[in-house]
This record gives structure tokens, C-alpha cells and sequence, in this order.
């Protein structure tokens, strides 16, 4: 019954992936840039630089991630790190469409405060299935926004009773990004 | 002119991390011992993030499994055959399938309400509602059981019985549950219903109770006739002078609805034993 109602919410978010339009002419050359980007899903808000490499319609990106949400002070953690693969079709005028395979990975020490002799850290994996638009302000210089569906993994540290457990569960993508894209490289 | 906008940015930045940043003073209670993580229902409540439901046999198990928390604080209500269920509201209509209140049905149909908080909860989780005691025999097998606080709901509007009867059968059931399990230690009764609190006492005079009605010097002097262990407060509703009569009488501190970062380390300052927090990460970092 489980898998029926994965199945069924996994077709009802690829729908938008059925949209038919122009394609866009590709570019052949590299190019890379940096990105930065403010994402909502079951960590919380997080926040991270990535560098970006794209040749085509296909966009690479990868870098750090801070959890802001769980930030005591700024720059102590929660951190992580966040990779993502993006499919570029559709462009109209300034504006373009894209899929997004979007993996976030997050890492912290777990609670222990009685120093229980237990070593590794909590680890947090998100993975989403996102569809997003993008405006080009200007050439080098685009805002834009991923909106996703998917999942996480939660191997957290029973520090008491020594043991790693495992949780999952669905998770929904808000990523908002800035990205500024430099010139081609050759 | 550029120089000037960076200026401006660096500036705002400052400004938003010196909001962002304020810091606690002190760490531990006013009793020098540890200040204990509670979490509210398991994870906290229904948001954006957190979509498991409160009370669930998954929330909690989380909190005390997977983040390591102190303890949970739990919505306890009696059914029509005397079990105790979790529960918060009084109508099962608002986040369950099933309609009517918990003192109407009896255990085993209670069982079968499925927890239905969103779309999420509705398609990829089947949560139900629990027996207090599943998740009590769970902890029991822990090396070191964690604190239960059981938020009695008193709500007797829906039972058939009387009033007094009522809550004498809610006493009885939770004083047997911990005597069952030796859980005097770390199973803790809240509630404000001092006709409840009075039965309980008589019941077991060793069960941990936590006042929770709004503080009132008559209200203190009542409650010194019977064996209280604490106090419990909404955070930013009490007074540093309350706070210190309380503790003049010798019970502890609880401070709840505490979400935000703001909300947590007030709360911390204030060195409560106990804060019962909707986000228990946070707390932990404040706390490192």
C-alpha cells in the first residue's frame, strides 16, 4: 500500500517535466561561476556558496552548506555540503526552466553532554527531485528559484545506549539562488 | 559608489549577526544541575520542517533515540476503559481520522486513528495514536530511562462518568503505570487540576508532580499541603521575582513553548531544570 502512494505522489510531482517547448540551441563551451543560494527543507534553512561548472544545457554545482536554522552562532555549525545536477530545456526571452536533482548532505556531533565514549557524528542526507526557473538580470548575473519534492536520511548517534539509528521521511526543496556566471574558460 | 554599497552591506550584515548572536549567560539551573532538553511532544510540533506528528510513537522515539533529548513531555488523556492514551486535543477530529473525543472510545479503537496533521503525514506516514504504556515499556529497557513529563488532559466535558470520578480513574491509572514500572524517578505528572493532583498524592506520594496553572502567592501557599516537585511556566510569561519564590519553596522550574532561537536563550537565562522545547538541535547548541 506504501509503495502504491510513493508511486502515485512521485508521477503527481513529475508532471511539470511533460511541458513541451522550444528547446534551447546549446552553448558548447564551458563555463563556470559561483552561487549563492538560501534552500528551506527538513533541516531548515540553510544557506552556502557553490561553484558551478556548465557546458550545454548541463549545470553542475557543489560546495558548502550551513544550517542556519540550527546555528547557535554563526559560523560553529551545523555544517554540511550540497550537489546538485540541473537539466537546462526551456528558454524564453530572459527567462529559462530547469530540472533539478538537488543532494544535501549536513553533519554535527551529536548531544553528549555526560562525554559517553562513543565516536562519529549525526549525519543528515536530503535528496529532491526539483523543477526551477531562472531570470537573467543581466549577461553575466541571474536570480532564480527551485522548487522540489523528496526525502532524507537521518543516521543519528544514540550516544546512551551506543547505537546508530536510522530515520526517513519526506521532505519538501525552497531554494532560492543568486548566480553569477563568469566567462567562458575556452 | 560601489565602495558605498558594499559599505552599506557589510554594515546591515554586522547589524543582522549582533540580533542574531545574543548569547547565554549561564548554562545550568538555578539548582546547579544540568538544564534537562524536554521535547515538546517527541520533535515539537507540526511546521514547516517537522511534519511528524506530536505525541507519535515515531516523534518520540526520535527525540529520546535519535537526538540524544533529556526526556519528552507527553498530551496523556483516559479513554472509556481507563487506558491512557496520547492525545493532545480534545477532539480527535483536528489532527486524526477518527472524530468524537479520547474518553468516548476505548483503547483498542483509539489505536486505529491515523494522525493526519498534513499531506505529508497523510501520504507517507501512518502513524497512530498510542497507549502510554508502549512507549513507557520501550524507555523502561533503556540503560537510563529518560524523563516522562505526561501533561495530564483532564478534559472530562466528553466522559459520561462524574467529574470526581473521572479524575479519580485518570489518577489511578497513571499512579498504577508508574508503580508498574518503578518509574517514580523519572516519570513526572503535570497538571493544574489540584482535586487531580490531591488524589494522585494519595495514591503515591512519591510521583513527581509538576504544577501547571498560572502562579498566584494563594495558589503557592495551597500547594505547599502537598508534595510538589516543580513548577511549570509559559517562557516570557513569568517574573524573575515569581521564579525566585517558587525556588524559595524548593521546587524546580519549567519553562515551555520555547521554539525560537530568542525564546531558548531566554529560557536558558532564566535556569530553569527544565525547558520543554519544539526544537531540541537548538537547544542542544546553545547548550554545547
Amino acid at each position: 500500500m506504501m509503495i502504491v502512494r510513493y508511486i502515485g505522489m512521485g508521477l503527481l510531482c513529475l508532471w511539470p517535466l511533460l511541458a513541451i517547448a522550444q528547446p534551447e540551441e546549446p552553448v558548447k563551451t564551458w563555463r563556470w561561476g559561483l552561487e549563492w543560494s538560501s534552500s528551506l527543507s527538513y533541516t531548515g534553512l540553510g544557506s552556502g556558496l557553490t561553484g558551478q561548472w556548465q557546458q550545454g544545457r548541463h549545470l553542475a554545482y557543489a560546495g558548502p552548506r550551513l544550517l542556519v536554522s540550527d546555528s547557535y552562532v554563526p559560523g560553529q555549525g551545523p555544517w554540511g555540503l550540497q550537489l546538485g545536477y540541473q537539466y537546462h530545456w526551456v528558454r524564453e526571452g530572459r527567462w529559462q526552466s530547469f530540472v533539478n536533482i538537488d543532494y544535501q548532505l549536513s553533519w554535527y556531533q551529536p548531544y553528549n553532554p555526560q562525554q559517553l565514549p562513543v565516536s562519529g557524528r549525526n549525519r543528515v542526507h536530503e535528496f529532491h527531485l526539483a523543477y526551477g526557473i531562472q531570470y537573467q538580470l543581466g549577461p553575466p548575473l541571474y536570480l532564480g528559484s527551485t522548487l522540489g519534492v523528496g526525502g532524507y536520511l537521518e543516521q543519528l548517534l544514540d550516544v546512551r545506549e551506543n547505537q546508530r539509528r536510522s530515520y526517513r521521511g519526506y521532505s519538501n526543496l525552497l531554494r532560492l539562488f543568486v548566480r553569477y556566471v563568469l566567462m567562458p574558460s575556452g | 559608489m560601489k565602495v558605498r554599497l558594499y559599505l552599506y552591506c557589510v554594515v546591515l550584515s554586522g547589524l543582522l549577526c549582533a540580533a542574531a548572536c545574543s548569547k547565554v549567560e549561564r548554562s545550568l539551573a538555578a539548582s546547579g544541575t544540568p538544564i534537562a532538553i524536554i521535547g515538546h511532544g517527541g520533535m515539537g510540533f507540526i511546521t514547516v520542517e517537522n511534519n511528524i506528528p506530536p505525541n507519535s510513537m515515531a516523534s518520540l522515539r526520535r527525540a529520546i533515540e535519535g537526538y540524544n533529548a533529556d526526556g519528552v513531555e507527553v498530551d496523556v488523556q483516559l479513554s472509556a476503559d481507563s487506558v491512557l492514551m496520547l492525545f493532545h486535543d480534545q477532539s480527535l477530529l483536528t489532527s486524526s481520522n477518527c472524530v468524537g473525543c479520547v474518553a468516548e472510545q476505548g483503547a483498542e479503537a483509539l489505536e486505529n486513528c491515523r494522525y493526519r496533521n498534513d499531506i505529508a503525514a497523510n501520504v507517507f506516514s501512518s502513524e497512530r495514536l498510542i497507549r502510554l504504556e508502549d512507549f513507557v515499556r520501550r524507555m523502561a529497557q533503556r540503560q537510563v530511562p529518560p524523563k516522562i513529563i505526561l501533561d495530564a488532559k483532564t478534559f472530562f466535558n466528553c466522559s459520561q462518568s462524574p467529574v470526581e470520578a473521572y479524575l479519580g480513574r485518570f489518577a489511578r491509572a497513571t499512579a498504577d503505570l508508574i508503580r508498574q514500572y518503578e518509574a517514580e524517578e523519572w516519570i513526572f505528572v503535570e497538571s493544574a487540576d489540584l482535586f487531580f493532583i490531591q488524589q494522585l498524592n494519595r495514591l503515591n506520594a512519591q510521583i513527581k508532580i509538576i504544577f501547571a496553572g498560572s502562579w498566584s502567592r494563594s495558589q503557592q501557599e495551597e500547594l505547599l499541603s502537598y508534595s510538589i516537585y516543580g513548577w511549570s511556566f509559559q517562557e516570557g510569561r513569568v517574573t524573575e521575582e515569581q521564579l525566585a519564590q517558587v525556588r524559595a519553596a524548593g521546587w524546580r522550574v519549567a519553562l515551555w513553548n520555547v521554539l525560537t532561537r530568542k525564546e531558548l536563550v531566554d529560557a536558558v537565562n532564566q535556569q530553569p531544570e527544565l525547558i520543554y522545547t519544539d526544537n531540541i538541535p537548538l537547544l542542544q547548541e546553545i547548550l554545547r
